[in-house]
């Protein structure tokens, strides 16, 4: 090994890194040269101060006051933190926030509004005395007629009207009876409902056990014949002759 | 929820629901074992104290921030040491640009000896320098080898890495901070 040589393998002569033959020969030649001798002692003085020097740097305390100063920092942080609940917070609004929207529809949907709806109103003019059916009927006052309303149903149903029974006038929303029917039919329901709540027909025979609709039992009388008078009479052609 | 009067006079852990607390014990904690090593890592890429210190606070408050993810506890160091690496790294990107500038102008013209380097603030600049100038993963290899002289299996605990992996960045990087201060040995400067 030259000298050339030996100085592109003084770096890692110093770092202590030369191996095998490569490390075999550099020690040969070291032992034969002094000025490359002293040029890897330079090369192990400048790695120690470079060792020292980031030593130097990383050994650096920090100040007294850095870890109380952190430690302020953190309670103002934690004064903001939010619970541990908190991650779950925007999902539950948003949850809440969709069930809301869902129960304004919905509610929408059930009363009747303004452009929407198209209120049928048929009131009571007249009370007639129910038929003794046995079962009691419901006390209504002059001042509360009966109301059945209508209101016509999107395109989702069709054309479908949903007409509600039995409510009482300003206070529609109550809960009452739906019933889904064509719109040709609604006014016929309406009429047939205020017809029952009047009295005008009796529901308690609409809603009885019908007759039986099979082949009745066909009753012939016997017939009533008289007695026949039967008389002897000689046959013609003995008498003829 | 109950609340709990533990920390230190004053603190807001005395508030905190019984989770929050939690946390925030045990992050206190850490913050205590850990806080050198932020600083430490800080200082390694800036160098100026003030700089080094917010850095290291800004690290330890995202590390809080972000505490509850952290799944495997006993890898906050290591955690620790990567979210303060790289705050630093890009407050020097930001801020260190024309101080670099100033430092190259003020390159000496002739070229001192080694002896009268090794003790001089000299070495410190052109060393600081030459680090600043290493790749990535062969600087923080460098820095925190040298923080609190950690051993190869420290480090590469703390970068998560193979100690063979760590051996031979170590050995590049120094290698390569000797080539670039070759020229006080030579006393041919190198551009």
């Amino acid at each position: 090994m030259d000298c050339d040589r030996c100085k592109t393998n003084l770096i890692d002569a110093a770092l202590g890194t030369l191996e095998g033959r490569r490390d075999a020969e550099f020690r040969a030649h070291l032992a034969s040269c002094p000025p490359c001798r002293a040029a890897l002692d330079t090369q192990r003085q400048l790695l120690a101060a470079i060792d020292c020097g980031i030593a130097e740097s990383a050994a650096a305390e920090p100040s007294p006051e850095f870890v109380a100063r952190v430690r302020r920092r953190l309670e103002q942080e934690m004064i903001r933190v939010r619970p541990w609940f908190a991650g779950w917070m925007p999902a539950a609004v948003g949850a809440l926030a969709a069930l809301a929207l869902v129960a304004v529809w919905m509610a929408r949907r059930a009363t009747p509004g303004p452009g929407t709806h198209q209120p049928f109103q048929t009131t009571v003019a007249t009370e007639r005395p129910a038929p003794n059916t046995g079962t009691p009927r419901p006390q209504r006052t002059a001042a509360q007629p009966l109301v059945a309303q209508a209101r016509d149903e999107g395109a989702g149903r069709r054309g479908l009207t949903t007409v509600k029974l039995g409510s009482r006038r300003g206070a529609t929303s109550a809960a009452g009876p739906e019933v889904l029917v064509g719109p040709e039919e609604r006014a016929a329901v309406l009429r047939f409902y205020d017809a029952v709540r009047s009295g005008r027909v009796d529901a308690a025979s609409l809603l009885a056990a019908p007759a039986p609709l099979g082949p009745t039992e066909l009753k012939i009388a016997p017939l009533d014949i008289a007695a026949i008078d039967m008389e002897w009479k000689e046959p013609l052609s003995d008498r003829a002759r | 929820m109950r609340e709990l009067a533990i920390g230190y006079p004053g603190s807001v852990v005395s508030v905190l629901s019984e989770p929050a607390a939690e946390i925030a014990r045990e992050f206190e904690q850490r913050l205590a074992d850990c806080s050198r090593l932020a600083f430490r890592v800080a200082m390694g890429v800036l160098r100026n104290r003030e700089d080094a210190e917010d850095v290291a606070q800004e690290a330890f408050l995202r590390a809080f921030r972000n505490f509850h993810r952290l799944r495997e506890r006993e890898r906050f160091r290591a955690w620790l040491a990567r979210i303060t690496w790289r705050l630093a790294i890009d407050r020097w990107r930001s801020a260190g640009r024309r101080e670099r500038r100033e430092l190259a102008a003020e390159d000496p013209a002739t070229s001192p000896t080694v002896e009268s380097l090794a003790a001089s603030r000299e070495l410190r600049r052109h060393l600081d320098r030459a680090v600043d100038e290493l790749p990535e993963k062969l600087r923080i290899v460098v820095i925190l080898a040298a923080i609190q002289e950690h051993s190869l299996e420290e480090v590469a605990s703390l970068m998560e890495l193979p100690v063979g992996t760590v051996k031979s960045r170590l050995h590049m990087a120094k290698k390569e901070l000797a080539e670039k201060l070759q020229w006080i040995v030579t006393g041919a400067k190198q551009i």
